[in-house]
């Protein structure tokens, strides 16, 4: 073999990188996404920065957990420490997000300068009666499922991989939370929408 | 394999009484959560209420009833979380019923949050305790 060529171990490492390198970019243009709200001129940014950023790393997060959580629930090992963490962070991060989601949803519906929940409703009853009255519920699901799996995790630690009753608990957990923030991301990204039309309106 | 077996577990047995407290009690609060906020609505005797709060959330001084469903779905999530531990965190609980009733839980809290299905339940709740 020619001593200028690549080896298969080199290619490997260089694929590697290239992945974590790839994946940073990405979550760093995601989350800049709603960080650069901070420079918008008006009156809401602290609460819509706070909440669309802390928003986005809670999908992010409870995206990865949410891959993992089916390996967990056919069996697979588990290695519990950085499970843990990053369940407990997830518990903190959606409770941060449903807090600043609160701050910001009161103004969605009675802010006096807007109203923009009288806005859609006059345009489009089914919209607000249908989805955007979901979205403040379905938000706060994450919160308990996600503190009773970081419970399990902590009560149980290294016995929960190996008991195969409470690993489908945990999956089947992380898998819902998964859902739920899906869905509250979504019809998140279609009210801000709404309410830059609202605005231009 | 018999079904006494695939019921037990296979690996290592760890009594499921705390595990099943948690995950009941966070699907409870769901239900509550938005119960409450559905019949709130409907009500108008409690949706007239103003809560005046001058430092949460910053630039408002009233809140309209918005925060008694978080306040009153909290607080069965964490009281029935409670309760159960204590009672159940000797003993050890079969998976499938817990799994079915944390399910069912959660499929009608969902359900009660979806405005169509939600309005007429409520309606009739609101109804039956007299609370319009």
């Amino acid at each position: 073999m020619e001593s200028s060529s690549v080896s298969a171990k080199q290619a490997r490492s260089i694929s590697k990188w290239l992945t974590w390198i790839q994946l940073g970019v990405a979550g760093i243009l995601l989350i800049s996404f709603s960080t650069l709200g901070v420079l918008y001129p008006e009156n809401i940014r602290s609460p819509a920065t706070i909440h669309s950023s802390i928003g986005i790393l809670t999908t992010l997060i409870s995206g990865y957990l949410g891959h993992r959580a089916f390996a967990i629930i056919r069996g697979g090992r588990m290695t519990i420490e950085p499970l843990r963490q990053l369940t407990t962070g997830l518990a903190g991060l959606c409770a941060v997000s449903v807090l600043a989601g609160d701050w910001l949803y009161i103004s969605y519906q009675i802010q006096a300068q807007h109203y923009i929940q009288a806005w859609v409703q006059q345009r489009s009853y089914f919209f607000h009666q249908a989805l955007m009255d979901f979205k403040p519920l379905i938000g706060w699901f994450p919160l308990p499922l996600s503190v009773a799996a970081a419970f399990i995790l902590w009560q149980y630690g290294d016995a929960t991989g190996k008991s195969r009753h409470l690993s489908l608990i945990v999956g089947i957990l992380l898998a819902l939370v998964w859902m739920y923030v899906l869905m509250s991301l979504i019809l998140g990204l279609d009210l801000t929408k709404i309410r830059l039309a609202s605005l231009l309106d | 394999m018999n079904q006494q077996e695939a019921e037990t577990d296979l690996l290592t047995p760890i009594p499921l009484g705390a595990t099943a407290a948690a995950i009941v009690s966070a699907a409870l609060g769901c239900l509550t959560l938005s119960t409450t906020y559905r019949t709130i609505a409907q009500s108008q005797l409690l949706s007239g209420k103003k809560i005046e709060i001058a430092v949460w959330p910053p630039y408002q001084s009233w809140v309209g009833s918005y925060p008694i469903h978080q306040l009153v779905g909290f607080s069965v999530w964490l009281g029935t979380w409670l309760l159960l531990y204590l009672a159940w965190r000797q003993r050890d609980v079969s998976l499938r019923p817990t799994i079915a009733v944390f399910f069912g839980l959660l499929f009608l809290a969902t359900a009660m949050a979806w405005r169509p299905i939600g309005e007429p339940i409520s309606h009739a709740i609101v109804q039956a305790l007299a609370i319009r």
